[in-house]
């Protein structure tokens, strides 16, 4: 087996250079990172410990000074909940509705930048990106001057249109308010996500698409064979921005509904808990049920759809 | 502004156990703050206090400074929306930490922050000559404990636009549920308004104390002295007023977008023209439907008359008022009680009440009786007059499981005006959950 040795020799030693105690050599780099560190322990790691702490004791504001340990009661009370189940399964609605409008409008929008003149997309790309940079209480009152049954604008136009004889209270109907909502939700998130499809996109060399042109592949198949796998990375990302931001929706319901069952999400169950019942306990148990939810789809997500790419 | 209050609220449901090992609690009484109820002095000049209100309590600035000139007390003023400042008083108690020196106390908040004890008890800071004229006093006491010093009176009532009215041919002020639907009918059948009536139906505090208010003026109540619930048979007031607002409803009396609007939206709907009776507004809301610069209606004969009741046993309403309070965490206990006694003079009550941002109508009787007499108030002689019939809600104290309630009775309410449940099942099913909640309360 060869073997290779290197030598104090092999490295050139330009006049005198000062030996460094070894014990600066060793503690430099832990020097370097321990204020990032202790920022990262301070606001992160220390008050999630804590908070799991609490989720386990009474943290009831009615009952001053009580902080008796309870095990998982608080998990268990917010899971046997019939409110909180209501408000998961919301919640799992709008994370499935927005994952699928996400690809599809997304990707239509970023294909459709992609396809234009260059000197043209910073235009559009400007135009897209704008609802992404509106507050979700914004959006939602936005999106509530659409829906308003006496004079919303939606209403408005479909009269004109004679498509309705009658305005249409929209939020009268528990699915139909689960996908308005949605829409107000992906009116927010579809503009980041289509710029990160687009850069995925741009990414992909034309060589590519025009080896495979002229071995005979249809558009269909160069989608399927060469966009899609290539896109992995942008949609991991984009996959996991969308179940980080429709899980935790809470603006645009709280907003266009309120605290109606049949459309709240599981966040403002959380902020029930806390702010109304003043059950701080459950509402960090709900809070990290919530957080627990979300790493997991987002681990699934890195773990099957991420894939480094080299081209 | 939700949202910020949100995200800062769920951030700190994880920080706040970090502060929370951090605080203490001093607890103080007038002598060792060494106030004499009702001084107005230089007792405390130097020192600065926090005053946390929502907008329409923020005192002009001009005002404020005759107060730091009185007494030396520098008072910085914070303003939020009214749902936001509970989740700051909530959040900031949670972490032991003082939200501000004087805060607001809505009635509603009342049963949570007594059975906390968060709040100073007032009664020995406070002058007797204010306490003796505070109207819906006993609003904010429980257990002889004052939380807060009421710094507006509110109630419910009906506002009708006599302009409207007279347009349809109609001569004679509603006082009972069927004369309303009548009167509805009339008005839009003759064209004058397309929707008459407006009552917020939105999943929220407007919608659910709307349903206590026609309870009220239909003698009813919501509980009896053990809190079982007085609404669930068909014959209760509770029951009936529910029909009510589902006919209303369904009958297209009220604007389709009620179901989405908060009682303040109801109101602009009004001063707009839109609706002609505003069925459960408050004298709170007269002053800018008189103002043409926020009204449409500024020159039309406006008049508030008592709510309506069911078959003519209309027996009165309830008060809604709003307080201001000293926290316990409070380290300025003493220039906090010296701003409230300011406050509860008549040249900061009149402006309070003048002032176009703010329309508290003045809690104190005595200065409520010559504004009456000199025909300053909006409709004096009909608030004079509905006044005494004006209750707490709670004769027991508002429970500290109330705001679960409200929300409950609000999504109750909103399902069964829009037909996707009926009355029965509605009030049974808040009948039960109210059983759950009165059996788990501290």
């Amino acid at each position: 087996m060869e073997t290779r040795t290197i030598t104090q020799g092999a490295r050139p030693v330009r006049g005198k250079q000062r030996a460094r105690p070894l014990w600066r050599k060793f503690f430099t780099p832990y020097l370097l990172v321990l204020p990032a560190v202790a920022v990262i322990f301070g606001l992160v790691i220390y008050p999630l410990m804590f908070s799991v702490f609490s989720s386990l004791h009474v943290d009831d504001l009615l009952y001053a000074g009580i902080h008796t340990y309870i095990g998982l009661k608080n998990y268990r009370q917010v899971l046997l909940d019939p409110s909180f189940q209501i408000a998961v399964r919301n919640t799992l609605v709008y994370f499935v509705l927005a994952t699928i409008g996400v690809l599809i409008i997304g990707l239509t929008i970023s294909s459709w930048l992609h396809s234009i003149d260059l000197k043209w997309r910073g235009l559009f790309l400007t135009i897209v990106i704008l609802p992404w940079a509106v507050p979700g209480v914004v959006t939602g009152l936005l999106w509530s001057f659409i829906y308003n049954p006496t004079s919303g604008i939606l209403d408005g136009v479909l009269r004109s249109m004679h498509l309705i004889s009658q305005n249409i209270v929209w939020f009268c109907h528990t699915s139909m308010s689960l996908v308005l909502i949605t829409v107000a939700l992906l009116w927010q998130i579809v503009p980041l996500s289509s710029v990160i499809l687009l850069a995925g996109l741009e990414s992909i060399p034309p060589t590519l698409y025009e080896a495979a042109t002229v071995d005979g592949c249809s558009a269909v198949r160069r989608f399927f064979g060469i966009t899609v796998p290539l896109l992995r990375p942008s949609l991991a990302i984009v996959l996991v921005q969308t179940a980080v931001l429709s899980i935790g929706i809470f603006d645009q319901v709280y907003v266009l509904t309120g605290y109606d069952p049949s459309t709240k999400s599981a966040v403002i169950q959380t902020y029930l808990y806390a702010f109304q019942n003043l059950n701080f306990g459950q509402g960090i148990s709900a809070a990290l049920l919530i957080t627990l939810g979300i790493t997991v789809i987002g681990y699934l997500y890195l773990r099957l759809i991420y894939r480094e790419v080299a081209y | 502004m939700k949202s910020k209050s949100v995200i800062w609220g769920m951030g700190s449901l994880l920080l706040v156990g970090t502060i929370s090992a951090c605080g203490s609690a001093s607890k103080t009484t007038p002598a060792a703050t060494g106030y004499k109820a009702g001084a107005i002095n230089r007792q405390y000049a130097g020192t600065t206090i926090t005053v946390l209100l929502p907008p329409y309590g923020a005192m002009p600035q001009t005002q404020l400074a005759k107060f730091t000139k009185e007494t030396g007390i520098k008072v910085n003023l914070e303003t939020l929306a009214w749902a936001d400042i509970h989740d700051k008083i909530v959040t900031a108690e949670a972490a032991h930490i003082s939200p501000a020196d004087v805060t607001e106390v809505d009635w509603s908040w009342v049963g949570q922050f007594s059975q906390a004890g968060w709040y100073t008890p007032l009664n020995n800071y406070i002058a007797p000559k204010y306490l003796a004229n505070a109207i819906n006093r006993n609003v904010f006491t429980i257990n002889n404990k004052l939380i807060a010093m009421p710094y507006n009176f509110g109630f419910k009532e009906t506002t009708i636009n006599w302009t409207d009215f007279h347009k349809a041919g109609i001569t004679k002020a509603p006082t009972t549920w069927a004369q309303v639907l009548q009167d509805a009918k009339i008005l839009k059948a003759k064209g004058v308004v397309q929707y008459p009536v407006g009552f917020p139906l939105s999943i929220g505090e407007s919608n659910s104390t709307n349903w206590y208010a026609l309870i009220k003026s239909a003698g009813g109540t919501l509980f009896n002295s053990k809190w079982d619930p007085q609404f669930t048979s068909p014959s209760s007031p509770g029951y009936q007023a529910l029909v009510f607002e589902k006919k209303l409803y369904q009958d297209g009396l009220m604007p389709p977008g009620v179901v989405s609007l908060h009682n303040a939206q109801v109101q602009s709907l009004f001063a707009s023209g839109e609706i002609a009776i505003a069925l459960t507004s408050g004298p709170l809301f007269m002053s800018s439907f008189k103002n043409p610069s926020t009204s449409k209606v500024a020159s039309d004969h406006l008049q508030i008359i008592p709510l309506p009741g069911n078959d003519g046993q209309r027996t009165g309403t309830f008060g809604l008022p709003e307080g201001l309070g000293i926290p316990e965490l409070s380290a300025h206990k003493g220039a906090a009680a010296e701003f409230i006694n300011w406050w509860m003079e008549k040249p900061q009550l009149l402006l309070s009440y003048n002032d176009p941002n703010m329309g508290n109508p003045p809690p104190q009787l005595d200065v409520l009786n010559q504004l009456a007499k000199e025909n300053k108030i909006q409709d004096g002689s009909e608030i004079m007059s509905i006044l005494p019939t004006v209750k707490p809600l709670f004769s027991q104290g508002t429970p500290v499981w109330y705001p679960q309630f409200s929300t409950d009775a609000a999504t109750m309410i909103q399902s069964v005006v829009e037909g996707h449940m009926s009355v029965k099942t509605g009030v049974t099913t808040l009948a039960s959950e109210v059983k759950q909640m009165v059996q788990s309360a501290p």
